[in-house]
């Protein structure tokens, strides 16, 4: 049993006067789960490696304040006696393994743990047990879904038995059932006597079984009481639909017939066909591991889909990569993945030169960098900005490109309210010179004066609603 | 940078390797079209020589990012072994070579007292890979029986490829990764 | 035979075949190399790839040396270029970089944090290959277009490298993994006395041939 303690936490990353957050203060006791709430680019996963000791390890940021494990500071604890009483697990599932399976990997670990021979397959039982792991444990990670990776990883976690688990939104890639099957292991090992601080955006099922919820304001991570916990959640599950239309007739831009999509051996889309509007913003939505982002992987040609796929008529498997990629493009949902310069400037002069077609004149350019706020940080290194800087100039480096189909991955990830609006304006006018637009998102009000048509991914099915 | 081989350095060195790999491989179809072009005159070797930079742009490329003695050799004998076992073409000679084109490089860095990461750095290390690499090419693919004329003009293609390569770009590379903060 | 032996093994043959001339050598090299990877029972298509790669070089080697040196050690030249790749295919049919890796640490005292992190990375390629991929289609999709001619192309593959080697090094710290400090192993790795004997067998055959013949 073990009791978490911080105190007066405050962190900077490198290249950044701001702290990231200032004064926490949180105490985390056994046989408790807590849950940290917020939205995204606001430090939680910073804060979790930080307690994890793996900040400023693998970052070069830096750290003021103290966190005190049964009261003593964990700079001070030898580092592997540390470890054994914290495990972590990732929102990568890719990042956590360095062998090839599951089952490697649990020796990997339990060797690091330094238990001899003979208590090793004992213990590699328990925990493909605990995880109901058995029949995954010895197939190749790269065979294995989202879901069954965490699955391994909390196995793993069992294995080393730590006092401490701290999850950096552990199902972000797991479907609705996974999750149940997750957040039901989660409860069991509270009961165990551990104590568990999970940070998630999606508050979904851990209702029941959560004693702590810590919120994000004014730059810090707070408490809240069950009282005001409780209605959080109830934000969280009935948020009021807003009303859309269904397509009727519009010309088609996007043909999908009777795809099918699969990641490893799970099936995501099977057998369906759905149209795409020209000059309509669509939203699609889904829960996490629904596959929408594999959907958007293939229209971008990179997963493989059975079925048929048209652009404008025209099978998409006969038209030439360089052509096709100056018809349709992607807004990543991770920011640094879209830049090809080093500054700001370099960066949106870039598109303004190879643009594919004139969507926007130069003083609408200038106009959007003002209200983006990128004025003032024009000669700034791209890999320097913060996650909300980088979405906005790469959404509005995406939409100079003048593509005639754009597909937004989570496009308000970290962004300000006041630059959602100026996002808004920029998509909008894309829009009506005629793009086609294509957002997943879970920002559903950000999202209410752009959408036209909601289209839901669940059980492998695309559908058109009247309501998002 | 902490200590230079530490775990999180020692993954992101084999991870270059393997970039440099997998881009160099990319090329394996340029390599061929030369070589089958070049292969009527019996100057296929030429193919070799004019590609050479780049397939050892992973040890300058290393030793420019981490500043550090090893670093070249390192990159070469960490990648040769991955590169086996990814399906690396040229089997055996793939180890063998790294470990000869890590030293003949890391030498470059070795006679500058790995103080000059710069041009003169960039000098030393194409002239000590294209002369080792030089004389190992005379006896495993038989340079050494070639006139005197056909050698001088591999050898001046291959120093050629070696500063494009593992000099100039190598240099562009880093000069990115320098401003943007990512290594000093 | 131990996977750290049979690699001596393999680079102390391959440096042999690179400064002596020997025609059956290289012949006897392909031969047993086949045979031991035909046990091994190869697929069709490995096999047919061993065969087909090295042609266009092997070719090319003759050749220059058919016009431009001496036709005898062109083909010596030839024959070379396959003994080194079904050599180098029959070490890496035959053993896995796992166990190479294992046995490096536990017989030849690799520090664990080569062992383990140059294994992390082999395991990531595939990640890598699709991050490099990536990376061009971003490129393609601003009329911009990568080749390994741009500096671009190194540069944004190895940001992804150093995100990565971040994000694998958490990982594997939080199972645990500390530098430096004594690890147990589950499976003891010994070299079997036998695969001394081996190695010391092949390689004495080896010099007798190179002598005789």
């Amino acid at each position: 049993m073990a009791t978490l303690t911080i105190k007066n936490l405050k962190f900077n990353y490198a290249n950044n006067k701001m702290p990231i957050f200032n004064d926490v203060n949180l105490n985390f006791a056994p046989k408790t789960l807590s849950i940290i709430h917020g939205p995204s680019g606001c430090g939680k996963s910073t804060l979790l490696k930080i307690i994890a000791r793996l900040y400023p390890k693998y970052n070069e940021g830096i750290s003021s304040g103290k966190i005190f494990l049964n009261q003593k500071d964990i700079n001070l604890i030898n580092e592997l006696s540390f470890r054994k009483q914290i495990a972590m697990m990732f929102q990568n599932p890719n990042q956590q393994f360095c062998m090839q399976n599951g089952y490697d990997e649990l020796i990997f670990t339990m060797e690091n743990l330094q238990l001899p021979k003979d208590k090793i397959s004992k213990k590699i039982n328990e925990a493909i047990q605990f995880g109901n792991t058995s029949n995954i444990i010895y197939h190749p990670f790269d065979t294995l879904s989202g879901g069954e990776k965490q699955r391994v990883a909390l196995s793993i976690i069992y294995a080393i038995n730590p006092n401490i688990i701290l999850l950096d939104e552990p199902f972000a890639s797991v479907d609705y059932e996974t999750r149940q099957i997750l957040i039901g292991k989660l409860n069991q090992l509270k009961n165990m006597g551990k104590t568990i601080i999970v940070v998630d955006h999606d508050l979904s099922l851990y209702e029941k079984i959560f004693d702590n919820l810590i919120i994000y304001n004014n730059n810090t991570f707070k408490s809240i009481s069950y009282k005001a916990s409780i209605r959080k959640f109830e934000e969280f599950q009935i948020s009021p639909a807003i009303k859309c239309s269904i397509p009727n007739k519009q010309p088609i831009t996007l043909e999908l017939k009777n795809i099918s999509i699969n990641n490893g051996d799970k099936k995501l889309i099977q057998n369906n066909s759905i149209n795409f509007y020209q000059g309509y913003t669509t939203l699609i939505t889904g829960k996490n591991g629904s596959g929408k982002t594999s959907l958007f992987n293939t229209l971008i040609k990179m997963h493989p889909f059975n079925g048929e796929i048209r652009l404008n008529q025209k099978n998409i498997r006969k038209i030439r990569i360089a052509k096709y990629y100056k018809n349709i493009g992607i807004v990543f949902q991770d920011s640094n993945k879209q830049f090809i310069k080093l500054t700001v400037k370099e960066e949106i002069q870039l598109s303004i030169k190879k643009h594919n077609y004139k969507l926007f004149s130069t003083i609408e350019i200038d106009n959007f960098i003002k209200n983006l706020g990128l004025e003032s940080l024009l000669d700034q290194v791209v890999y320097s900005l913060s996650e909300g800087q980088q979405k906005k100039l790469q959404i509005l480096s995406m939409l100079i490109m003048g593509h005639s189909v754009l597909l937004l991955d989570e496009p308000f990830k970290g962004v300000d309210l006041k630059s959602i609006e100026v996002i808004n304006d920029m998509i909008k006018l894309a829009k009506t010179r005629g793009q086609t637009q294509i957002i997943i998102s879970h920002q559903r009000y950000e999202l209410k004066e752009l959408v036209d048509f909601h289209v839901t991914l669940s059980n492998r099915k695309l559908e058109y609603k009247e309501s998002f | 940078m902490q200590k230079t081989w530490n775990l999180r350095n020692i993954i992101l060195l084999t991870l270059i390797s393997i970039i440099c790999g997998i881009i160099f491989f990319a090329t394996g179809f340029i390599y061929n079209s030369l070589s089958l072009m070049l292969t009527p005159f019996g100057l296929a070797p030429f193919a070799n020589d004019i590609l050479i930079g780049l397939w050892i742009m992973a040890a300058p490329l290393a030793s420019f990012i981490f500043k550090a003695p090893g670093a070249s050799i390192l990159s070469e004998v960490l990648g040769s072994i991955v590169e086996m076992f990814l399906g690396g073409q040229w089997g055996a000679a793939t180890m063998i070579g790294g470990f000869i084109q890590g030293i003949a490089s890391e030498l470059g860095f070795t006679l500058t007292k790995y103080k000059h990461y710069d041009w003169i750095g960039i000098i030393s290390t194409t002239l000590t890979t294209t002369i080792i690499t030089f004389i190992w090419d005379c006896f495993k693919n038989g340079y050494s029986a070639y006139s005197i004329h056909m050698l001088i003009l591999l050898f001046i293609t291959r120093m050629i490829s070696i500063f494009i390569f593992g000099g100039i770009l190598t240099k562009l590379v880093t000069n990115m990764l320098t401003r943007s903060n990512v290594i000093k | 035979m131990d996977p750290a032996l049979k690699l001596i093994t393999i680079l102390i043959i391959a440096i042999e075949i690179s400064f002596t001339q020997n025609l059956i050598l290289n012949f006897i090299i392909i031969i047993v190399s086949l045979l031991i990877l035909i046990l091994n029972k190869i697929s069709l298509k490995s096999l047919l790839y061993i065969f087909l790669v090295p042609i266009i070089p092997a070719i090319g080697i003759y050749a220059a040396q058919l016009i431009n040196g001496s036709t005898n050690y062109g083909i010596i030249l030839a024959t070379r270029v396959y003994a080194y790749v079904f050599l180098g295919t029959t070490f890496t049919k035959t053993a896995s970089i796992k166990n190479l890796i294992f046995t490096l640490e536990q017989n030849c005292k690799l520090p664990a944090k080569f062992a383990y992190g140059v294994l992390g990375a082999f395991n990531l390629t595939e990640t890598i290959r699709k991050e490099i991929k990536q990376i061009k289609l971003a490129a393609a999709m601003r009329n911009v277009h990568l080749t390994f001619f741009s500096p671009t192309l190194y540069f944004k593959s190895i940001m992804s490298a150093l995100n990565w080697s971040n994000l694998l090094a958490e990982g594997m710290t939080s199972h645990l993994f500390v530098e430096d400090s004594p690890r147990t192993h589950f499976k003891n790795i010994n070299i079997n006395k036998l695969d001394y004997v081996k190695m010391i067998i092949i390689i004495f055959l080896v010099q007798i041939v190179l002598i005789k013949f």
